[in-house]
């Protein structure tokens, strides 16, 4: 066996649960550090970030001031190869829900003393940096973490099929909750790989995967206003994880 | 060789089926509409065969399941996991049009070359097709000779005459299965009413596509305007591939096993609509355009399947239709580009 895959784990602004479903793998954890040496991971241990190269940088979280975007460019400069791991890092995530909101009314909002807060819009990882691979979801999901790691480990490009949450839900042989009750659901134009999982529990998709290439958010919104789907609905559901930027609006 | 078997009798009939080694596939009603499930001996009173259409193509999801494993490469060594020669699996209540499909992807699945995971399944199920009693404003199989009633490829088939069923038994191995199972044999009274039925059922269908000279048709039309306002409408999400009873396309991934330290390699329904799906290396892409994807999907039903499979690859089953959130109908966009619809 080569030597192991030097991994670091980093997070910018998020809630730091993606960074959990690493943790939580638990048994398959053990299976996966044969192989990976985990250089930097501040949730799990205080070491410092080591001054030498790493194979892979997983990186949960937005970024959201120009602190973490140096730190981010840093992280790439050392990096071969680098994952955004989740929605934040992605595309912004829930975060980006206050990129259309003025910055001052939205501080206000959240915290009683905004004055000491250094935070401007959220953008996701590729905003500033190359990225080589993308884990989706809010969380990620815990076997493609697995795959993704096992994939570097064997010096192979991490693959996340391109299909959608639509499909899924199709091949588990749910009943569509658009079509059966008229809920605006996500399924048709999100990245699967959750095993179309809120749908499977008779929820509308929220698009936690993000917009798959290809799809047409659009046409999907169309379907919705011809179904009767209020607008305030319709603004809601593609506020709360950034899919207005396919609208481009 | 035809009988007359009561409609209180289904389920015991159901039982004798799985008494000798099947198991059994039926339809029963879900919480919104009826889905296929596994009968155990206990659940056959559940089965219901009042039905028009499932979501799901029942015969394409047994012979191709939706993700499968096909098989482990470990310490440099292949084993291939194979479904059990000896299985036997019965599937009751499918309707025309889906076992129409079927024989469509046997012509794709058990042609040169030969896939031994389809194959297997194939040998070893046991169609006990229904022919249609009704049908809804999805149905067109009569525009392609699909349905509503059967004339090959079932073992045994089921006509609904109300208070009894029409048992025609189509293969030898049907045969086998209704020789120690009492019923009385049909007459030619039974024969007349199952032929109402049908008439009646073929009366209902209100959805048409013409397909009289399609293939030029549609050949003609591949930069028709209408692609591109389909692409407007589309939502990209390929839920008509998953429907499809003759989409037959699947993806091939590989997944490491952790506990056993091999890669499992496996495969997953695929579908054209999808950006991925004509994707080559260094980011070529040959249907960049959700157009070009829509368009390759109504082609490869009304036009393509005949220059490679001999006959078109829709029956028509209307699945398609209803499911596309979208609302896009593909007897339609036919009528469209014909010009006969705005």
């Amino acid at each position: 066996m080569a030597d192991k895959l030097k991994v670091g784990v980093f997070k910018f602004t998020s809630c730091s649960g993606c960074q959990m479903v690493l943790v939580h793998l638990e048994e398959s954890l053990l299976e996966v550090l044969k192989h990976v040496e985990l250089k930097y991971f501040r949730m799990v241990s205080d070491d410092d970030l080591p001054d030498e190269p790493l194979d892979a940088a997983l990186v949960e979280g937005a970024v959201t001031n120009e602190e973490e975007a140096a730190m981010l460019k840093k992280i790439r400069r050392m990096s071969r190869f680098l994952v955004a791991a989740g929605a934040c890092a992605a595309t912004g995530g829930i975060n980006a829900m206050k990129n259309i909101i003025p910055e001052g009314e939205v501080e206000s909002m959240v915290y009683s003393s905004p004055e000491h807060i250094r935070s401007g819009k959220a953008f996701g990882l590729n905003e500033y940096v190359r990225v080589d691979a993308y884990l989706y979801g809010c969380p990620i999901d815990r076997n493609e973490l697995v795959n993704t790691l096992m994939s570097l480990v064997l010096r192979v490009p991490p693959y996340i099929p391109g299909l959608t949450v639509c499909m899924e839900c199709k091949m588990k042989g749910n009943e569509c909750v658009f079509l059966t009750r008229k809920e605006p659901c996500l399924g048709p134009v999100t990245v699967g790989g959750c095993g179309a999982l809120c749908p499977s529990n008779n929820v509308a998709c929220e698009g936690c995967r993000g917009v798959l290439n290809g799809t047409n958010v659009s046409g999907l919104v169309s379907a919705w206003e011809n179904a009767g789907v209020s607008p305030e609905l319709i603004r809601l559901k593609l506020r709360k994880y950034n899919f207005l930027q396919a609208l481009g609006r | 060789m035809s009988f007359v078997i009561r409609r209180e009798e289904i389920p015991h009939f159901s039982r004798h089926v799985i008494s000798k080694g099947y198991a059994l596939f039926a339809p029963v009603k879900g919480e919104y509409r009826h889905v296929f499930r596994r009968i155990g001996e206990n659940q056959v009173e559940e089965i219901s065969l009042n039905y028009v259409r499932t979501t799901m193509p029942p015969l394409k999801t047994l012979l191709i399941p939706p993700r499968e494993t096909l098989f482990r490469i470990k310490d440099g060594r292949i084993e291939e996991t194979l479904p059990d020669p000896n299985s036997r699996t019965a599937i009751l209540g499918v309707h025309p049009c889906d076992v129409n499909a079927m024989n469509l992807l046997e012509r794709v699945y058990m042609d040169r070359p030969k896939d031994p995971y389809f194959e297997a399944r194939r040998k070893n199920l046991l169609v006990i097709a229904l022919n249609c009693k009704n049908s809804d404003e999805y149905c067109f199989c009569t525009s392609l000779g699909t349905g509503p009633s059967l004339e090959e490829g079932f073992d045994l088939l089921l006509t609904d005459l109300g208070d009894r069923f029409l048992l025609e038994v189509g293969s030898k191995r049907g045969a086998e299965l209704v020789g120690d199972f009492y019923m009385p044999q049909a007459t030619s009274v039974d024969i007349l009413e199952k032929n109402d039925v049908i008439r009646e059922a073929r009366n209902s269908i209100r959805r048409h596509v013409n397909t009289a000279g399609l293939q030029r048709l549609m050949t003609g039309a591949l930069y028709n305007p209408v692609w591109n306002e389909l692409a407007e409408k589309c939502t990209g999400c390929g839920a008509c591939n998953m429907v499809c009873p003759t989409c037959f396309c699947f993806n091939v991934v590989d997944e490491p096993e952790l506990d056993t330290g091999g890669v499992l390699r496996k495969r997953t329904w695929d579908g054209c609509l999808l950006w991925e799906y004509a994707e080559v290396a260094l980011g070529g892409n040959f249907r960049r355009d959700l157009s070009a994807r829509i368009r390759q999907f109504v082609n490869h039903k009304m036009n393509y399947w005949l220059n490679q499979y001999g006959s078109l690859g829709c029956v028509g089953c209307g699945r398609c239709i209803e499911q596309c959130p979208a609302g896009i109908d593909i007897t339609r966009v036919v009528a469209r580009l014909r010009g006969e619809t705005p």
